[in-house]
């Protein structure tokens, strides 16, 4: 029992060689040059979350009803919308509104869905059954309907639209960690019958997390743009974030309203949206060939 | 092969009674009284009362549920809010042009998706290849309402083309169709960069296979290979996803519809969302959910029906 | 005086991998005659399936013919173009692969592959029905049971065994003038083994085909060739006439090879192995490359090539038996005993009986 104890022990260690194999493997995805457009963006925006205050140029809620409708220009470099404020402030702070929804749901969901599918997959039998069925029902409902009704019921706000994505994401990550549990209880019974008893949990944890990391990270880097891009759609149609608040989507929201006047905010919210959306998707895919290049699919001739 | 046509039947069953029973409940999750919603919050508390219990809100909630789909399946989805008028009658008066706008959108994938993979895959890492590639990657990111948006500055707006507003009228099909053009378009080109990128990996795929390499050692051309044997193979699996995304096209005929002011189904629920129009959104949620669903089936069954791995299976079983 | 059918002269086959451009076949010669068949045999990674893949013209895209010629029918086959490549494969030169469950089309009838590989060779000759007509008889020739139903059968109705049938089926349908088969009874049981060599062997009786035999078994090998060439590390070590071969051979590879053959006639406590790995090709050793395993090496082997060299009716690759290479030891050690090279790498004592044959 102790030498199986102390094998399990060294694996699940933080070692040296681990560190090693994170930072080569970092460096293996900047290598890419989706990867590095990926990163690139991904930090981009942090930064510009994190720095609002000192990056953007003026107040987002700073009005200036006379200099309404400009377009790009020295004063205001993407121009202002319908109530004179900066665009470029306004979709500065915009990264940080969708960074705070989308981050945040997406952990819940990786949280719950973890939590729930180990217990589908650790307890079995009935629990696991309804587990299925549910997440499957979740699934069987288009995101966004499901958000619509979810928002109808909660009333919109940034908050609840956190949870809304959170709660269709979860059934992913649900997915995921029974499947992985299926896997590891296969071979654990070989195991169990040396009595590891008591070490059964903890031999599925230690375990399973490391086998689970890859496919949890790939997962992760998809489905953040996904949410992003849910919430923008949501906030647009009303029933997420609420103006003031300068969410990607509300800009596109009050864009439209004024789309014969200006067309300026949708077009920069709009690029703003497909630059977050393109660089985290690519930022997903090179981690999926970085971390598991059977998943990627066969390429013409091998060029490295 | 038909036990599992049976299971999966029944799978859908439950789910589709599921969804029933979820947005049956959804009333009791409304903050506030329902009623008093509609009634207003001065109302007469005899009258509130009355409503309550003609509107079954005191029974236990299974029955309630019970009621809401014994009802349903006899197409009595509740009156609105407003007008009092039949739910019923306010989707079936929807329901055709987004059902409409989702197909047409769903013809567009195809149309355009698969020639678009099919160019670049012909000649791999060629410049055709990355310019379909790029392109591919491009339209991945444009969600439809951003494509509607984009769509609207750019014809209506700047170039004064295409209309802008509504749907038309089905006694004029060319108006109808110019109604249909950009929303369709909006609606579809997110999904054409996806099927587009999908098909390729599976092409490529295909390509790599000893099968492939067997014609091609017997000297068929290349053409035929490519047409014939790697198209019919790769687009097997696309299929399936294919019905999934008629279900996310339902899901995002939302947003076209409203920004093009259509009045499909989308925009029923939206308004009545906006208006706390409660049976219209239980009725709309559970008409999308039904039709998704279906969707997913209809992909599932004809996936398995193209398989000819699986067509004879049930041929056998019909011997 | 017949025409030689296939002719390869020095072949070499690199990939690049890596940057690097490795090389998988390196300086092959052979020929084959009409009727002839000839063996390759070798260990995973000798470079027998890129030899075959080079023939048809089928090599991947990071895979390029570096040297040398390949002549089929006085025709070069080197820097032909790809239409006329893709014209003499099936009709001219075929092949025949070595896993029958994957080299048909899941969902496509063979009937219709089959007529596919036709209508490719006779464009627009002939009507489907006659086609067909001509489907059928090779399927039945080639002792598939009620062909004309199974021509409207899908691959996975068919076994493993027939699945191959009908590969050699098409072979026939065609008539090329050479075929490759590259391991075809790999993956089939000993009986379904010899009708696909039967089958074979009727190709070449009935249509004079010249076939290339590839193989890592040596009983098929045996059994079915007439000559045959032994590849280790993309280079031919030895070839010539297959009997003499089995009989006496020369290049200490194939002494080992042969010995390591597990016989029923030969009793012996333990599986004799060759000890050490095959080289990989992107860090092959300097000088032959089988030198780092071979009981018999000298300095001179691991510093320079050899060449290879007529001895009797063989050409050998290995110092031994060249006279000017300086290698010192005589060569009739050589060929005397077989195990006992083995047995001298393994270091134990092992109880070998040595049969008298």
């Amino acid at each position: 029992m102790s030498v199986a104890a102390s094998s399990v022990d060294r694996e699940a260690a933080v070692s040296p060689g681990r560190m090693q194999g994170v930072l080569s493997g970092l460096a293996a995805l900047v290598r890419r040059p989706n990867g590095a457009f990926g990163v690139s963006v991904a930090v981009g925006m942090v930064v510009l979350a994190i720095f609002a205050p000192q990056i953007a140029p003026y107040n987002p809620d700073a009005q200036n009803i006379p200099a309404a409708f400009q377009g790009p220009g020295t004063t205001h470099l993407l121009g202002t919308d319908e109530l004179g404020r900066d665009l470029l402030s306004r979709l500065i702070y915009g990264t940080r509104i969708e960074l705070s929804v989308a981050l945040p749901a997406v952990a819940i969901a990786v949280l719950c869905g973890l939590v729930l599918g180990l217990m589908a997959g650790y307890f079995g039998g009935l629990i696991d059954s309804v587990l299925v069925i549910i997440m499957d029902t979740v699934q069987a409902f288009p995101a966004v309907i499901l958000a619509l009704a979810l928002l109808f019921l909660l009333g919109p706000s940034l908050g609840n639209v956190r949870i809304v994505i959170a709660i269709a994401f979860v059934p992913n990550y649900a997915r995921v960690s029974r499947a992985s549990v299926y896997a590891t209880k296969q071979n654990l019974y070989i195991e169990s019958e040396r009595a590891l008893g008591a070490s059964h949990r903890r031999v599925v944890l230690v375990h399973l997390l490391p086998n689970i990391i890859a496919p949890l990270l790939i997962l992760i880097a998809m489905d953040t743009p996904s949410a992003i891009v849910t919430e923008a759609g949501l906030s647009f149609l009303g029933l997420g974030v609420q103006p003031p608040t300068p969410s990607w989507g509300v800009l596109l929201s009050d864009g439209f309203t004024n789309v014969y006047t200006s067309p300026w905010e949708i077009i920069f919210a709009s690029l703003a949206l497909m630059v977050a959306t393109l660089g985290l998707t690519m930022l997903g895919e090179a981690l999926r060939d970085v971390l598991d290049p059977r998943l990627a699919g066969s390429r013409g001739s091998e060029r490295s | 092969m038909v036990v599992y046509l049976i299971r999966r039947l029944l799978m859908t069953m439950v789910v589709i009674i599921l969804l029933a029973s979820l947005v049956a409940s959804l009333v009791h999750f409304i903050p506030g009284n329902p009623v008093t919603i509609v009634l207003g919050p001065h109302a007469n508390p005899a009258l509130v009362a009355q409503a309550q219990r003609e509107m079954h809100l005191n029974d236990p909630i299974l029955v309630q549920i019970y009621l809401f789909l014994s009802n349903a399946v006899r197409g009595n989805l509740g009156s609105d809010f407003l007008n009092n008028a039949p739910v019923s009658q306010l989707i079936m008066a929807a329901l055709p042009h987004t059902v409409i706008l989702a197909v047409a959108a769903l013809l567009l994938v195809i149309l355009v998706g698969v020639p678009l993979s099919v160019y670049g895959t012909r000649r791999p890492d060629s410049w055709a290849d990355r310019i379909s590639a790029a392109v591919s990657i491009s339209l991945i990111t444009l969600p439809p309402y951003v494509a509607g948006l984009l769509l609207l500055i750019l014809f209506p707006v700047t170039l004064h083309i295409l209309p802008a507003i509504g749907a038309g009228s089905f006694s004029d099909p060319v108006g109808y169709l110019e109604h249909l053009i950009l929303p369709a378009i909006a609606l579809a080109v997110g999904w054409i960069g996806y099927i587009a990128r999908l098909l390729r990996a599976s092409m490529l795929e295909v390509l790599n296979t000893s099968y492939v390499r067997t014609a091609r050692s017997w000297g068929v051309k290349e053409r035929i290979i490519f047409y014939k044997y790697v198209l019919k193979n790769a687009v097997i699996p696309t299929i399936a996803i294919l019905g999934v995304g008629l279900g996310q096209l339902i899901g995002g005929a939302i947003f076209v519809e409203v920004i093009f002011a259509r009045p499909g189904l989308g925009t029923l629920v939206y308004d009545a969302i906006q208006q706390r129009n409660y049976p219209v959104v239980q009725a709309g949620v559970l008409v999308i959910g039904v039709m998704f669903v279906f969707a997913n089936l209809l992909a599932d069954l004809s996936y398995r029906f193209v398989d000819p791995r699986v067509r004879v299976e049930l041929g056998r079983l019909r011997r | 005086m017949t025409e030689t059918v296939l002719s390869v002269k020095n072949l070499t086959v690199t990939y690049r991998v890596a940057g690097r451009d490795v090389a998988a076949v390196d300086g092959v010669s052979f020929e084959v005659e009409p009727g002839e068949i000839l063996g390759v045999v070798g260990e995973s990674g000798c470079g027998k399936s890129t030899l075959s893949a080079a023939l048809l013209g089928l090599l991947p895209r990071n895979g390029a013919i570096l040297n040398g010629q390949i002549g089929l029918r006085g025709e070069s086959l080197v820097g032909a173009t790809a239409e006329r490549m893709r014209e003499l494969r099936g009709g001219q030169i075929a092949m025949v692969f070595q896993d029958p469950l994957t080299s048909l089309n899941p969902t496509f009838t063979i009937g219709s592959q089959l007529v596919d590989a036709l209508r490719a060779h006779h464009p627009g000759r002939g009507s489907r029905a006659e086609m067909r007509e001509k489907v059928v008889a090779a399927l039945s020739s080639v002792g598939i049971p009620a062909p004309r139903e199974r021509v409207d059968s899908y691959p996975h109705e068919l076994s493993g065994g027939q699945r191959q049938r009908v590969m050699i089926a098409t072979a026939l349908m065609l008539e090329p003038a050479a075929l490759v088969a590259d391991e075809p009874t790999s993956s089939l049981d000993v009986t379904l083994e010899a009708q696909i060599l039967h089958l074979l062997d009727r190709l070449r009786r009935e249509h004079d085909t010249a076939i290339v035999l590839i193989s890592h078994d040596l009983g098929v090998i045996a059994q079915s060739c007439d000559r045959v060439i032994v590849m280790y590390a993309g280079r031919q070590v030895e070839s010539g006439d297959v009997g003499e071969l089995f009989q006496r051979p020369r290049h200490p590879y194939t002494q080992a090879l042969l010995a390591a053959a597990p016989s029923l006639s030969r009793r012996r406590e333990r599986l004799l192995s060759i000890e050490g790995r095959v080289p990989s090709l992107s860090a092959l050793p300097g000088g032959c490359k089988f030198a780092p395993r071979c009981s018999y090496a000298e300095d001179v082997c691991h510093g320079r090539e050899p060449g290879l060299l007529a001895v009797g009716s063989q050409l050998v690759r290995c110092h031994a038996y060249d006279s000017n290479s300086g290698y010192r030891r005589q060569v009739a050690q050589l060929t005397s005993s077989r195990e006992e090279a083995l047995v001298r790498q393994s270091d134990s004592p092992a109880e070998v009986s040595v049969e008298d044959k």
